[in-house]
């Protein structure tokens, strides 16, 4: 990372002409002052969430889970639908602290401390469902493979469900090694400003840290470690999630397509949730000089690749059942379009194909209140095809005489409601403990990526581009301009 | 009840009147749609005679979209029924059919435990579709043997009604006048179960006599093994339905609270006493379907071996064969050559339940054959 003249064609990734110490002030500062109302404000929102999510979790463990409406035919609803979802939403971190590192794209030192804290952030609320959905909690470490007085008595290592314990227990782990590590350089910036109670809190999550050429060595080393062991991850977590339903029997979920469809749409939300948090990060904490229009552009981008990924999957889904001449698959496939869940079939086709296309227009990928709704648009999008392949499928299947429909009971909503109160709750508690911008990774690129260092060239470039007063004629670079 | 001179009780009712109650409107309980099979009907607009079951299927209607697809309801490799007149060609249909599934079916990695079943015994099924007549009385037997919980109507109408076996119920021919076909569906016991390999503790395994059996201890209730279940005969104990571990609020109000003592309809002790001691009662959480009556063919089995000899088809019976009126349930052990099972699947109406899916069930149905002109009502 850092290394190599920067293109001048390259938009900056810091602007405000920047200095190191302006970057810690900037970056520290939000640790540092007193919450804000609107901080607040969110706070106590989130806390309410996350309390009703608690009742509702403590009704379905008291009582069973007969308070959910799911039924002898549809044994899977909101609440695997929420787990696919919120471990989708777990993938952009990873990706962007790991495959983008050995892609060495400097933009992601921008948003990846946000975007990891946030990957796991979701991998517990996702955690949480395979958790709570069982109907005997208490005997949940069944599960784990123990040696045991039972015989011993092993788990089955046949199961799927057995291969996701071990799957996203591993890319837990070392999301939060990765984040950590990160984050080791910044908590001792914030504890060297920092004062009574605060520095010693900050002395300890610093782990001694002084800022020696070895101990950059060995971060840097560490982070590169992380880095290879996480970027398989990011493409096998989301794999082993959909052999959940590849390896069964049942038309609609039996289908080899789903690991790379099931990755691409994980990193199409994720990077969907990552623009929603960063556009209102940003705004709050003033940090457009370092999470830019270019940064949310880049985003904007992997969310057309990703969301394109994914229709090209909706639609060969559509053509293999039709093409298989199989009977139940294309009962399945024609049930999901028009039977009577066609709104959630209908809904996942606008949201997750179509409303992305509009990024190929640069102007509206620069456009941050589109990218906004956007970004809503496609986590809906993406909640309805998790609710679309567990429910809808589930309903009918081979035989006529289970069918079944399925309705949420206030309880599952609640669930739900509850785990976005904890993530947006942790969240919130983040961006007051910790840098919300990687202050060392900033600091990392400010020579080659700052506005002040490309200076001469910026202004014959991407200023008068983005301005639109200026036909540009350097070889390679794209001469079509919008304007604002 | 009315009742004459004697005491004897009437059934019948004499000056009865249609009440201001019809029509109204009011919901009702059932456990299954009424769904059809190969139902046909008049097309409004040419007159010609379609498949009249898409029209069930179809919600959403996107311009010309609307027809379904022939076939949908139509071809679905569940009942199997044939015309006397034309049985023959049926059977040799069926019989290219079930062969084309079975060499597709050998083509896996897996050498499969076709050995260790041919040794010992080999529990299996046969369900004469012919005989059935839908009477509900296997279901009946097998819920009183087996403490299968018996939910009422709220948790009915929700769709957790817990019989083990059950009468599905197909409506096929002219939609104004059709035809029903009845097929008794309980755990098919595959002998390559997609509920046994999901389940991530092992509660649900297979054993050397081919029973697909539960541990009820071991399961978490994950619910994955109904979900990969295609005959969808698995059931979850959503709510304490048995009184099985006595938290009252466990206890789901059934509307069946035993007199004044308050006690939940399930924990009075004389209501407990409907309770079968040979099979355990299932606590809420935990999955349960048909276990092919194994506490009679441990009984059976028993029984042979005290009086030192071999087992004999008199010596296991399910609950739902001794239930059947019309004896169309046969179960027991198809390794013995000289049992009625082993007769019985040599029938060449017999097919398996979606064969095709490589679950290699053990229970065989026996195709339907209709002997009645078209048109002829019952």
């Amino acid at each position: 990372m850092g290394s190599g003249p920067t293109s001048p064609i390259r938009e900056p990734l810091v602007k405000g002409n920047k200095t190191y110490h302006q970057i810690t002030e900037d970056l520290c500062s939000p640790t540092e002052r007193a919450p804000s109302k609107a901080w607040t404000l969110a706070f106590i929102v989130a806390l309410t969430a996350l309390t009703f999510g608690v009742i509702c979790i403590i009704i379905t463990i008291w009582v069973g889970i007969g308070t959910w409406r799911l039924n002898r035919t549809i044994g899977w609803g909101w609440d695997i639908t929420n787990f696919v979802w919120w471990i989708g939403i777990g993938h952009a971190g990873t990706l962007i602290s790991a495959i983008l590192l050995l892609f060495r794209q400097k933009w992601r030192t921008g948003v990846n401390r946000a975007a990891e804290a946030m990957t796991i952030f979701a991998v517990i609320c996702a955690a949480l469902f395979p958790m709570i959905h069982v109907g005997r909690i208490w005997v949940v470490f069944y599960f784990f493979p123990y040696p045991n007085t039972r015989g011993p008595l092993w788990p089955n290592f046949n199961s799927p469900l057995l291969w996701d314990l071990f799957a996203i227990s591993t890319y837990f782990t070392v999301s939060l090694l990765f984040w950590y590590t990160g984050l080791v350089p910044d908590f001792a910036t914030v504890r060297d400003r920092a004062k009574g109670f605060r520095k010693k809190m900050y002395t300890f999550l610093a782990f001694g840290w002084t800022g020696a050429a070895k101990h950059w060595q060995r971060h840097e080393a560490l982070s590169l470690v992380l880095a290879g062991l996480a970027t398989p991850l990011v493409l096998s977590v989301h794999t082993i999630v959909s052999f959940d339903f590849a390896t069964s029997v049942i038309p609609g979920w039996h289908t080899t397509i789903f690991p790379p469809y099931f990755v691409a749409g994980a990193i199409f939300s994720g990077f969907a949730m990552v623009q929603t948090l960063m556009v209102i990060t940003r705004k709050v904490l003033n940090l457009q000089d370092y999470i830019t229009l270019g940064h949310i552009e880049s985003m904007n981008k992997v969310i057309l690749v990703t969301g394109t990924i994914v229709g090209v999957a909706y639609l060969t889904e559509l053509f293999i059942a039709w093409y298989s001449g199989y009977i139940y698959e294309q009962f399945a496939f024609f049930n999901r379009a028009l039977g009577p869940y066609w709104w959630s079939y209908f809904g996942m086709m606008t949201c997750n194909v179509l409303s992305p296309q509009l990024f190929w227009s640069k102007k509206i990928r620069r456009n941050v209140t589109m990218t906004f709704f956007m970004s809503i648009f496609v986590n809906i999008g993406m909640w309805f095809e998790r609710f679309v392949i567990i429910a809808t499928t589930l309903a009918r299947d081979y035989l006529p005489s289970s069918w079944s429909f399925y309705v949420p009971s206030i309880v599952e909503v609640g669930i739900y409601i509850g785990t976005l109160g904890i993530f947006f709750t942790f969240y919130l508690i983040f961006v007051r403990v910790a840098p919300v911008v990687a202050i060392a990774e900033i600091k990392h690129i400010l020579k080659s990526a700052g506005d002040q260092y490309s200076k001469p060239n910026a202004k014959t470039t991407f200023q008068q581009v983005e301005s639109g007063s200026m036909e540009l004629e350097v070889a390679g670079h794209d001469t079509h301009h919008d304007h604002h | 009840m009315k009742t004459d001179a004697d005491g004897l009780v009437q059934y019948y009712a004499t000056g009865v009147t249609v009440s201001g109650k019809q029509g109204e409107e009011d919901y009702f309980s059932c456990v299954q749609y009424h769904h059809t099979m190969g139902v046909t009907g008049q097309d409004s607009l040419t007159k010609e005679t379609i498949n009249a079951d898409e029209a069930a299927t179809v919600y959403m209607t996107y311009g010309l979209v609307r027809q379904g697809f022939q076939g949908s309801l139509v071809n679905r490799t569940i009942i199997r029924k044939s015309h006397l007149d034309h049985v023959e060609d049926f059977v040799k249909d069926l019989q290219e059919e079930r062969h084309h599934h079975q060499e597709l079916n050998k083509k896996q990695i897996y050498p499969g435990h076709d050995e260790t079943y041919a040794r010992g015994h080999h529990w299996g099924m046969h369900v004469d579709l012919n005989a059935c007549i839908g009477c509900g009385a296997c279901t009946v037997a097998c819920m009183a043997e087996n403490n299968v919980p018996v939910v009422g109507k709220r948790e009915m109408s929700r769709h957790h009604e817990m019989a083990w076996l059950r009468i599905d119920r197909y409506f096929y021919g002219d939609v104004n006048n059709p035809s029903a076909v009845y097929q008794p569906l309980m755990c098919q016991h595959c002998n390559n179960a997609p509920c046994e390999n999901v389940c991530p503790v092992n509660a649900t395994n297979h054993s050397s006599e081919g029973l697909n059996q539960m541990a009820y201890n071991r399961c978490v209730g994950t619910r994955y093994c109904a979900n990969n279940c295609p005959y969808k005969v698995r059931r979850f104990n959503w709510l304490d339905y048995n009184a099985a571990d006595l938290w009252p609020i466990n206890e789901p109000d059934l509307g069946l609270k035993s007199g004044s003592d308050d006690v939940p309809y399930g924990a009075d002790n004389l209501t407990r006493m409907v309770l079968n001691p040979d099979v355990t009662v299932r606590s809420r959480g935990v999955i349960e379907k048909c276990s092919f009556c194994v506490q009679r063919i441990q009984e059976g089995k028993l029984r042979a071996k005290t009086e030192q000899r071999l087992l004999r088809d008199a010596d296991v019976k399910t609950a739902c064969q001794t239930a059947c009126p019309t004896g169309a349930i046969t179960f027991g052990d198809m390794n013995n050559e000289e049992g009625e099972l082993t007769k019985k699947l040599a029938s060449p109406l017999n097919y398996i339940v979606l064969e095709e899916v490589n679950t290699r069930s053990a229970v065989n149905y026996q195709a339907r054959v209709i002997n009645k002109a078209e048109g002829v009502d019952a």
